[in-house]
């Protein structure tokens, strides 16, 4: 883990400096983080379209961004997140978090649970699971756990205070645990938006 | 909550998060869940992959190495444009590139292009909001001397690409005759390469130019390295923010 970590932040290093190769090391790294963040976003039709124009960006300024590893996931997050409200402005509609689940996937019932948990759980499920939270809680959750950041990092693309980040991302946790072992799992929440708007 | 369990502690909670990438298997559902969210790639994820190195090539073959050739070249399209020319009519930085294009002062100019300033380029609904273009350069420090603050009227003298203040301005008056078409010039190129994108070129220029008496503007950025927070457009109505 760590030793991948150094070989991406080389990549990084050596991709800002032009380096084809490296580029690639790096876009294999933050690409599958930044499509699943993307999917709760915008929905799964959507995130690729939205994550090549976060690269274009992420691209041609590439040569400008200062800082490690974690601050350049943190920075292409940020880029994703104004790429993908700018995309939902467009098509005047709502993030996609907290919504439309059970149109994605076959969630395990609750007869299945105690077996489902033993057996590998698919992340597509995880992310349906993640995405059917209210907003703030996944969208807390998937920073912190898809693309990896640390609550400060999370915080400065959500433009909330860490410890806001720690709460809603603990409190999405503890929906996930009751969901994952209540019986009534067949049946996600309706969408949260749809409860608050 | 929709059934009783016992609640999750926050440290419980933080500890989750954090094992959610460590590769070690979990009895626990939800850590299970949370490994299985944050796996390595999977194949399909990866496909969009020669096009995303397609477009770093051509961004970085479009960047810095060239941008002064681009600027020449499109400097002289700029003068055969007679571009240059509205610039003499807007006095400011554009004086030395307007005289290179052997134009005389207001042969061309109009009311229009007189009354053109950066100041109504935003009043006209086109994006010259200073902090667009701060946010959008705050997390990357400029290196070479392109970026606004370098060359900004006050210390345009010795600056190695100070045309970029002559392009602003004459796309600033481009910006009169031809709303929505002015960066189709050609001339334009670098101007765009500078600013980062055709849709930033109005911040950046707001913020080169400052307000029309020539000083810099007002909140001129002051990047942050270590705090990318919005590195793009910052204009999300707060109604759209997911929370």
């Amino acid at each position: 883990m760590h030793d991948e970590e150094a070989r991406v932040a080389a990549a990084l290093r050596a991709a800002q400096r032009g380096d084809d190769a490296a580029f690639r090391v790096l876009y294999r790294d933050v690409q599958p983080r930044l499509l699943r963040y993307l999917r709760g976003l915008v929905g799964g039709n959507d995130a690729d379209d939205v994550a090549s124009e976060t690269w274009l960006q992420a691209s041609r300024d590439l040569e400008r961004f200062r800082g490690d590893l974690d601050a350049f996931r943190g920075w292409v997050a940020t880029i994703a997140r104004h790429r993908a409200l700018d995309h939902l402005r467009r098509q005047r509609r709502q993030p996609q978090i907290g919504g439309q689940v059970e149109e994605l996937l076959d969630l395990p019932s609750g007869a299945d649970t105690a077996d489902a948990a033993m057996e590998a759980i698919s992340t597509d499920t995880a992310l349906a699971h993640i995405s059917a939270l209210p907003p703030d809680q996944a969208e807390a959750i998937l920073l912190r756990v898809v693309i990896g950041l640390d609550a400060k990092r999370a915080g400065r693309v959500l433009d909330k205070r860490p410890g806001a980040v720690r709460t809603a991302s603990h409190r999405g946790l503890n929906r996930l645990a009751a969901r994952l072992a209540g019986p009534d799992v067949t049946k996600p929440k309706p969408p949260a938006l749809k409860e608050t708007r | 909550m929709t059934n009783h369990r016992p609640p999750i502690d926050p440290s419980t909670a933080e500890r989750l998060i954090r094992d959610a990438r460590a590769d070690e298997p979990s009895a626990d559902p939800l850590a299970r869940l949370l490994a299985a969210a944050a796996t390595p790639a999977r194949p399909g994820e990866l496909t969009d992959e020669d096009a995303a190195v397609a477009a770093f090539r051509h961004a970085r073959l479009t960047r810095a190495p060239r941008r002064r050739s681009l600027m020449k070249t499109a400097l002289a399209k700029l003068a055969t444009a007679k571009v240059a020319v509205a610039v003499i009519a807007l006095g400011g930085g554009g004086i030395a590139l307007a005289a290179g294009s052997g134009h005389l002062p207001g042969t061309t100019g109009s009311n229009q292009h007189a009354s053109a300033s950066p100041e109504q380029t935003s009043s006209n609904g086109h994006r010259a909001d200073p902090s667009a273009a701060a946010s959008s350069r705050s997390s990357h420090p400029r290196p070479n001397q392109t970026s606004p603050e370098a060359v900004g009227p006050s210390n345009a003298k010795g600056s190695p690409s100070p045309n970029l203040h002559g392009l602003c301005t004459a796309y600033t008056a481009q910006l009169h005759n031809n709303p929505g078409k002015a960066l189709d010039n050609p001339a334009f190129t670098a101007l765009i390469n500078a600013a980062g994108g055709k849709d930033r070129v109005a911040g950046y220029c707001a913020t080169l130019l400052g307000p029309p008496n020539g000083q810099p503007a007002h909140g001129t950025p002051s990047p942050h390295p270590t705090h990318p927070t919005h590195p793009t457009h910052p204009t999300h109505p707060p109604t759209k923010q997911p929370r």
